[in-house]
């Protein structure tokens, strides 16, 4: 044997051996683009059937179809049902002939029924956060309705539900058409884990008929894993601009000489605690700039800056007391820390919440709040 | 004869690596294996302030540096399993010799069996264990069968890969991070800290090497110095990817975090990009990684098994090694078992190789005034 037979052995034996398992490995993992079902919603209701708690509906995007363009709906809907959440999801795969994928996965639809069972709900959760391949920023809303039905409507504007939420999202004029909150499945784990409750944007149907379609609007109030109520999206609002998403929302008030609106390009809240008279109080510091968008033709004199300030007040006033209306609801109609208050007093003031953390019930629920406004019109627009 | 055999063993022109070099493959070796799962494991113990464990594991990692480059510079070109036999003698320098063989090898193993069930999840859910572990052997197996001046070359370019995603990665996910969740700090308890940079500690698993590497140092004079250089670059990355990744998930939900760092790459959306998961860009820093400790764990314990056995090539020993590390690492029915195994084989040959060994060592070298020619 020459000197480095051995290792030229190895040398060689490893190249090979490399390529072969290489070359091999592409074999079990294969998958065309085509085979592939692209999972764009997920939709969750309770079954009907006792021993198959779950239905699950999926919009899934129908490749074929977009390869080949035309007016086709690209979209396929499944739905099936299951032992379990993932038996279920498993079922709906058994039904098509294309391996499904979650990768691709923009929202889940949590269905009313499901929302009202803490047992489901958290089966509804952990199943998801398994899932690898469902991405953690992935859109969840609830429905007052059944899931399968919010799958079933279509958006006018984009076919598929899942995309359209996304880039409903995604746009920075979301806040503008209406009071909307963002939740995504790592938001939702987190106030979960937190405070077991959390506050779930909602999406639901209206008109009838050809007439239907998906509305997003107020959110579901859950606690103890559970739904325990709903609010609207006037009320939403305030929860805008404690949670910082407040910037690009329009606010209108009515003066002496009609209304005027004002869109915020900026809203920056910050929240204090300190002890007074042996209770915990809440002190949320909002900065808002925003500029003038309408108001009554040739009420220039509105602009004037004596009058600008009083504007500001007003509209500062508003936005304080949507602040503190929202703020009324979560504590006292659902006993919800629905802005992760707890989470906050522990980051921020570490004594004051090693005093309150064993009772923070009852902590949360005598809490006095205390909101404060500076509120800045930087432009009134073209108009002087 | 130990320096005959190593020259007889090379490939390359003179089997003898710079200083720098083994800056790149300590960071290599040692980065990538054990920040993965280190966030949550720190986190567990001290919440928020896990960062400050890292940090503190860092300074027992930099003494036990100092330690053990000492006890490799008192004895210049000579091997480990001659500078335990000339410390404690020649029948416990095989014993520990072997101690440190199995540490390389369960290291490699339960390395593997981590990197295959990443791989699982994230790339190739359907491929077999089995095709995943030759293949990464087979990679690392040749590797290390070239020698350690190779080995050397490709971790100075491979350091560049590794960093790059990872620089990309952690940068982007900075624009959503809530700094917040790391307060507030220092409100764990000291012993909570404590326990979690006992866990940190062994992230840095591979620093054992530093007793290895002896024989292969063209100019071992300022080892010291270059190796704690090393050792200072990866604790500080450790600890600001532990902070950052602490930072993201918030100190409750990343201990339910099997791999936080790797599900960093999940939060992140590139500008513009049409494409939803970028996975293969934290893939390209792991596969890398993996590599890089399986390829160190199979070229040193082949050394120290030929010099405990004194015959045949380092290479016929990694063939050896190759199915042994495939069935450990294939051995463990799922992640818990993989882990438990992994932390009983850290708080048991861990010790033994990162700090009763090298403490041993350069105590009694230190008493009997040893090294430096003068044994």
């Amino acid at each position: 044997m020459g000197k480095h037979k051995g290792l030229k052995f190895l040398s060689k034996f490893g190249v090979v051996a490399v390529v072969l398992f290489v070359l091999l490995s592409f074999n079990w993992d294969r998958i065309e683009l085509e085979s592939r079902a692209f999972v764009v919603t997920i939709g969750i209701d309770v079954a009907k059937d006792d021993d198959k708690p779950f239905e699950v509906s999926m919009n899934i995007s129908d490749t074929a179809a977009m390869e080949q363009g035309g007016d086709e709906n690209p979209v396929v809907k499944r739905n099936a049902s299951g032992e379990s959440l993932a038996h279920a999801m498993g079922q709906v795969e058994a039904k098509i002939s294309d391996k499904i994928y979650y990768g691709h996965t923009k929202a889940v639809v949590i269905g009313a029924e499901v929302l009202e069972d803490s047992d489901l709900l958290r089966e509804v959760i952990d199943t998801l956060s398994r899932k690898n391949d469902i991405n953690i920023k992935c859109i969840i809303m609830a429905t007052d309705k059944t899931a399968a039905e919010i799958l079933a409507a279509q958006p006018q504007e984009q076919g598929l539900l899942g995309v359209y939420l996304a880039s409903f999202y995604n746009s920075n004029n979301a806040n503008t058409a209406s009071s909307v909150v963002k939740l995504d499945l790592e938001g939702l784990i987190v106030s979960l884990r937190a405070g077991q409750s959390a506050v779930i944007p909602k999406i639901t149907l209206e008109g009838e008929g050809d007439e239907e379609e998906v509305t997003i609007g107020g959110v579901a109030v859950v606690r103890d894993f559970a739904r325990v109520g709903y609010i609207d999206e006037e009320d939403m609002r305030g929860f805008l601009w404690l949670t910082e998403n407040g910037a690009g929302t329009q606010i209108a008030i009515e003066t002496e000489s009609g209304h005027t609106t004002m869109l915020t390009s900026k809203s920056r809240a910050r929240m204090d605690f300190y002890e007074e008279g042996g209770r915990l109080h809440c002190l949320a510091r909002l900065n808002v700039e925003g500029s003038i968008e309408g108001a009554l033709f040739m009420e220039e004199q509105l602009f004037d800056a004596d009058n600008l300030a009083a504007l500001e007040e007003r509209f500062a006033g508003k936005i304080q007391g949507e602040m503190e209306d929202i703020f009324r609801i979560l504590q006292k109609d659902f006993a919800v820390d629905g802005f992760g208050l707890k989470e906050k007093l522990r980051k921020k003031q570490w004594g004051l919440y090693q005093k309150y953390e064993e009772d923070w019930p009852l902590a949360y629920d005598e809490m006095i709040f205390v909101a404060r406004v500076d509120l800045t019109i930087r432009n009134t627009g073209a108009v002087k | 004869m130990t320096e005959t055999i190593y020259k007889d063993d090379s490939f390359s022109l003179n089997n003898k690596i710079s200083l720098r070099q083994l800056q790149a493959l300590l960071f290599l070796e040692i980065f990538g294996f054990g920040v993965t799962a280190l966030p949550r494991r720190v986190a567990e113990h001290a919440g928020q302030d896990g960062w400050v464990g890292v940090l503190l594991a860092t300074g027992f990692i930099i003494i036990m540096t100092a330690v053990m480059t000492h006890v490799t510079k008192l004895f210049p070109q000579t091997s480990f399993y001659d500078i335990v036999g000339k410390i404690l003698g020649r029948p416990l320098g095989a014993l520990i010799s072997l101690l440190f063989c199995l540490r390389l090898v369960l290291l490699a193993a339960f390395n593997l069996r981590i990197f295959a069930e990443i791989t699982r999840q994230t790339m190739l859910p359907t491929t077999p264990f089995a095709v995943v572990f030759v293949s990464m052997l087979m990679i690392a197996a040749y590797g290390a069968a070239k020698g350690i001046e190779s080995r050397a070359r490709v971790a100075e370019v491979l350091i560049l890969v590794v960093l790059l995603p990872l620089i990309f990665v952690f940068g982007i996910s900075g624009r959503d991070i809530d700094f917040s969740n790391l307060m507030p700090v220092m409100a764990a308890p000291f012993e909570s800290i404590l326990a979690g940079s006992f866990s940190a500690f062994f992230a840095f698993s591979g620093i054992e090497v530093l007793l290895l590497v002896g024989p292969f140092l063209a100019r071992p004079k300022h080892l010291t110095k270059s190796s704690t250089q090393a050792i200072v670059t990866i604790g500080i990355f450790m600890a600001v990817i532990t902070a950052v990744t602490i930072a993201r998930f918030g100190p409750a939900n990343i201990v339910h975090q099997m791999w936080p760092v790797l599900k960093m790459m999940d939060t992140i959306s590139l500008p513009g990009s049409i494409i939803d998961r970028q996975g293969a860009l934290i893939m390209t820093f792991w596969i890398i990684s993996a590599y890089a400790t399986i390829n160190a764990a199979l070229f040193f314990s082949s050394l120290l098994l030929k010099d405990v056995v004194t015959r045949g090539k380092h290479s016929w020993y990694i063939l050896g090694l190759i199915p042994i590390i495939a069935l450990v690492a294939h051995w463990p029915t799922h992640m818990a078992d993989v882990y438990t195994y992994f932390n009983l084989a850290n708080r048991t040959l861990g010790v033994a190789t990162m700090i009763v060994v090298p403490l041993v060592l350069f105590a009694v070298a230190s008493i009997r005034r040893m090294g430096r020619g003068q044994a």
